[in-house]
């Protein structure tokens, strides 16, 4: 017993009320005539009540205490701005800054090739860079200039510098899709000025041992 | 976004562990349902909820202010769901927990109170409900079907959540249905 019209999406898109009046309204006269469809309609009406009517589970009662144990410590580091206001060498630190300016602004423009700070297990091909699947990069990785397919895990924090991530088509993917590729932090730094932060605060020791002497 | 919420996260992003407190405490009942669904026993949505919103908390600072909360939230834990289950696939049937009986595995049934493995499955079939079939769907029909009937989502806020285009939620949607359908079918016919 089979059915000439494909009714089966009008069917479901029923169950989804995304029907119109119309629409409805031909689908119930089909039904009282065709055999083969009012029996999927009612199969289908089954699973559509069965899944509505799954209750709900209790939530373990020490879920909350077992996340807010395992919080990281907060070790961001400070934001530059508040380092600033709260350095006591803050004229120090500005002339310094401007002698950093000026270095690395040379650094950037002639930094335009593409880095990767680990190599193994890290396929590239141009300026893409691919994790393949079952790969796993141990450690920070860090990445610039580049295009990052990440099919593999990394176990640290992920930094890209003036970098993107796309999928196998070549499109740009949003960073909510490789939370799960990426035990650590995301960290992205596309424009000049973060890029000087970044360095900053990579070189910050540096600066104090400066500072203090 | 709501005023309480983003308060909150500026809080969070200020490494505010507390203000992190109130959002597991509003967030927490729903995102367990999801992971309980998609995995099938309170061991491992129990792991992968905590694994989720550890994610959520230092991943916060990726986080837009113009985006919505729940969703951002929800697509964590349901990649993490999805990864686990591609991981562990050879074991998934084994350690469905047969219904009414937590904590104890099919594993433990098989030894215990059958003779033989295949007496062990027959039995467990007629007490197939819908949410076993439900736990034998592959991983993305999965989602799609437990945001829509247990998360109560609309075909736009699935599509948001997993990032895919609405046609294809729409055809996971009733793939996933039409697999559920002859799931029934052959229960009911045996
Ligand atoms: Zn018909």
């Amino acid at each position: 017993m089979t059915c000439k019209q494909n009714m089966s999406t009008a069917i479901h898109q029923y169950f989804d009320r995304e029907l119109s009046y119309e629409e409805e309204m031909q689908l119930k006269h089909h039904l009282m005539d065709c055999p083969a469809c009012q029996n999927q309609f009612q199969e289908l009406k089954k699973v559509h009540e069965s899944l509505s009517s799954i209750q709900e589970v209790e939530v373990p009662s020490d879920l909350k205490e077992n996340i807010m144990s395992q919080l990281p410590k907060d070790s961001k580091p400070k934001k530059f701005t508040k380092l600033i206001r709260h350095h006591p060498f803050i004229t120090a630190a500005a002339i310094f800054l401007v002698v950093l300016f000026t270095s690395s602004l040379t650094q950037y423009h002639n930094n335009d090739l593409l880095y990767l700070s680990q190599q193994d297990g890290v396929i590239t091909d141009g300026n893409v860079v691919i994790i393949p699947e079952g790969e796993t990069i141990e450690g920070d990785f860090i990445v610039r200039n580049a295009e990052v397919i990440i099919n593999g895990y990394i176990e640290g924090n992920l930094t890209l510098i003036n970098s993107q991530i796309i999928n196998e088509d070549g499109i740009q993917n949003p960073l909510t899709q490789i939370y799960s590729h990426v035990s650590g932090e995301i960290n992205e730094i596309d424009r000049y000025v973060s890029w000087i932060f970044f360095k900053l605060q990579s070189g910050y020791d540096q600066i104090k041992t400066l500072l203090s002497d | 976004m709501d005023l309480w919420l983003s308060q909150q996260i500026k809080q969070i992003k200020k490494g505010n562990h507390e203000a992190f407190g109130e959002i597991i405490e509003q967030y927490q009942g729903q995102i367990y349902q999801h992971c309980y669904r998609m995995l099938g026993n309170h061991h491992d949505a129990q792991e992968l909820t905590q694994e989720a919103f550890l994610k959520a908390y230092s991943n916060i600072h990726t986080f837009k202010r113009d985006r919505q909360f729940a969703p951002w939230l929800y697509r964590i834990a349901s990649n993490l769901c999805i990864d686990y289950l591609r991981k562990k696939k050879p074991l998934t049937i084994l350690d469905q927990e047969i219904k009414g009986t937590e904590d104890i595995t099919l594993t433990d049934q098989l030894e215990s109170s059958f003779d033989s493995p295949e007496e062990a499955y027959e039995q467990l079939e007629e007490k197939q409900t819908i949410e076993d079939f439900l736990l034998t769907l592959p991983p993305k029909y999965r989602s799609v079907i437990v945001l829509k009937y247990i998360q109560d989502f609309s075909l736009q806020e699935i599509a948001d959540v997993l990032d895919l285009p609405i046609g294809t939620v729409k055809t996971h949607l009733y793939r996933g249905r039409e697999a559920l359908r002859k799931s029934i079918r052959k229960m009911t016919r045996s």
